[in-house]
């Protein structure tokens, strides 16, 4: 017994309606038998037209000619010719392929980028068609993609951001303790440069003093000597008293440079001690009193008797009201006349002491002002200024916790207020 | 009126001589040297009642000298007369037993005073050793 059996396509037929038949031949001896069912393939169709692929999928099946066996969910109608131009191609087990597809889907944009799965069943030989769009096949991959880009991105932005805003902490910081450093070498080297002043002040003051010991007594040995002879003439006499009396005088004075020298060299050391600033201000003065007259320049004193020791470091302060008052000089630079006010009181709470040094010079302009603290900001010609000494002052003032004020008003003068505790803290 | 036996230490052999001239021309009975060794040397076979003392010199020094000189125990005082005005060293002098200072260049009149003051010091502080001892000897040997 041999028996065939045939599948044949969809057609319509003269039932007016998609089917398909299956004819079974069976041979049996001499007799030949078929038997053919026709099967309205309505239930199988929907079975393979409703398979739900997401949102954009569809499943169908076509013949060998390109002939939808089913009705696709979006395009085309069974018995139609495939209008999604899928290969109808024999090929062996699952192939896939993307295909770009026209037209309207949905009210979606034509010309989108379709996956397609395609298989050959065996009997019928019809093409089984899974397709969907890929956007919607891979969104799930997409979104994972999407998401891990998006946050990868984001973690080198942020880290981008952070070390943007450390670096440039870090170059503001390092600028800051490099220009810091820089302001104490300098500070050192003045310092270094004023106890080397100060040694070699003291090593002339001694050697100065013995000469002048020396020359007080030989003139008292005259003076003791011209006793000794009543008949001098009185003419000589009158010229040795008028002589040596000059040369006590002098004496006296260069002892009291010398004296002032040793002063000077002794704060060169620094330390914190207790200050009389009204007379520490006084030997400034004195100090500086020849090289103001010369300019013209006099002093004017008004200091507060009542005004407490503070505790202080006496070298410190001297650089600073040293080059206070060497400003207060220069600034008188091209005048004929001027002074320089020094003055001292205690604030009304008792705590701290105000001392003002004020010059009538040439004054600071308004964009000066906000810049004379600062390191190498000068207006002197090049190579009389290094810019240093007010930021110096800055700095010795503020370590000695006080303060540092300046008013100034062009052609009018200036006035330096330094503000120091009793006790530094 | 007596006046007071001094020793002058100082290394600037014109200023010492010169000082000891001044003063011996005012009565003062002087005698010099021009280094610590050689104060001590002095003073080990004399007996002075101030001495002026310089504080920088060569070899032994002004403190140095001065811590000698106390060591010998003597009714004598010392002042200090030097020209290196730190204030320091002469402080640290005062520490150890000095009468006071003075820096030179100074005039005759001022070191007059002061060695006055020095030897009214010495003067007094002999006379109170003394009248402790005789105190002493009469509490012993009572009556």
């Amino acid at each position: 017994m041999k028996t065939d059996v045939y599948i044949s396509d969809i057609f319509m037929g003269f039932r007016k309606s998609p089917h398909f038949i299956i004819a079974v031949t069976s041979r049996e001896n001499k007799d030949k038998w078929i038997l053919r069912a026709t099967i309205d393939s309505e239930s199988f169709r929907s079975l393979v037209e409703n398979i739900p692929i997401g949102r954009t999928g569809e499943i169908y099946l076509v013949n060998e000619q390109g002939m939808l066996q089913t009705t696709p969910r979006f395009q085309g109608k069974i018995m139609d010719q495939d209008p999604n131009q899928v290969p109808a191609s024999p090929h062996s087990g699952i192939k896939i392929q993307t295909i770009s597809s026209s037209g309207q889907e949905q009210g979606e944009q034509a010309f989108q980028k379709q996956i397609v799965a395609t298989s050959w069943l065996g009997n019928p030989h019809w093409m089984m068609v899974v397709k969907q769009n890929y956007s919607e096949a891979y969104r799930e991959v997409f979104q994972t993609k999407w998401t891990t880009l998006t946050f990868l991105l984001a973690s080198a932005l942020i880290i981008l951001i952070v070390v943007l805003i450390i670096t440039l902490n870090m170059i503001k910081v390092i600028k800051k303790r490099d220009q810091e450093s820089e302001q104490l070498n300098r500070q050192l080297l003045q310092a270094g440069k004023l106890a080397a002043v100060g040694e070699l002040s003291a090593g002339v003051a001694h050697e100065i003093n013995n000469p002048l010991g020396i020359i007080l007594t030989e003139k008292q040995i005259l003076q003791d000597t011209a006793t000794q002879y009543p008949d001098l003439a009185g003419k000589f006499l009158e010229q040795l008293r008028q002589s040596t009396e000059q040369i006590s005088e002098q004496v006296k004075r260069c002892k009291h440079l010398t004296q002032n020298l040793l002063r000077f060299a002794r704060r060169t050391e620094s330390k914190i001690e207790p200050v009389d600033i009204n007379s520490f201000l006084a030997e400034i003065v004195d100090l500086m009193d020849r090289e103001a007259r010369s300019g013209g320049i006099k002093f004017m004193i008004d200091f507060d008797d009542s005004l407490p020791q503070i505790k202080s470091d006496s070298s410190q302060l001297q650089q600073v009201f040293l080059n206070l008052i060497n400003n207060a000089i220069d600034a008188h630079a091209g005048m004929a006349y001027g002074s320089i006010y020094l003055r001292t009181r205690l604030t009304k709470d008792k705590q701290n002491i105000v001392i003002e040094v004020e010059d009538t010079g040439c004054g600071i302009s308004k964009e000066n002002l906000e810049k004379i603290f600062d390191p190498f900001f000068t207006t002197k010609p090049v190579g009389k200024g290094t810019g240093l000494g007010l930021s110096i002052c800055y700095g010795i003032v503020k370590r000695l916790a006080g303060e540092i004020h300046v008013h100034s008003q062009p052609g009018k003068g200036t006035i330096f207020s330094i503000i120091l505790p009793l006790e530094p803290s | 009126m007596a006046k007071a036996k001094i020793l002058l230490v100082d290394d600037e052999v014109v200023f010492t001589d010169n000082m000891a001239n001044l003063l011996s021309t005012r009565g003062y009975y002087v005698k010099s040297a021009y280094t610590g060794e050689m104060a001590i040397k002095l003073l080990e076979k004399e007996l002075f009642d101030v001495i002026v003392l310089d504080l920088k010199m060569p070899g032994m020094d002004g403190i140095t000298t001065l811590e000698k000189i106390k060591e010998l125990g003597l009714f004598t005082e010392t002042l200090i007369l030097t020209g290196h005005g730190s204030i320091d060293t002469a402080r640290e002098a005062l520490k150890i037993g000095a009468y006071d200072y003075l820096t030179k260049p100074c005039e005759i009149e001022e070191l007059e005073d002061k060695i006055k003051g020095a030897w009214d010091k010495k003067e007094q502080a002999e006379k109170q050793e003394t009248q402790e001892t005789v105190r002493k000897i009469t509490k012993r040997y009572p009556g």
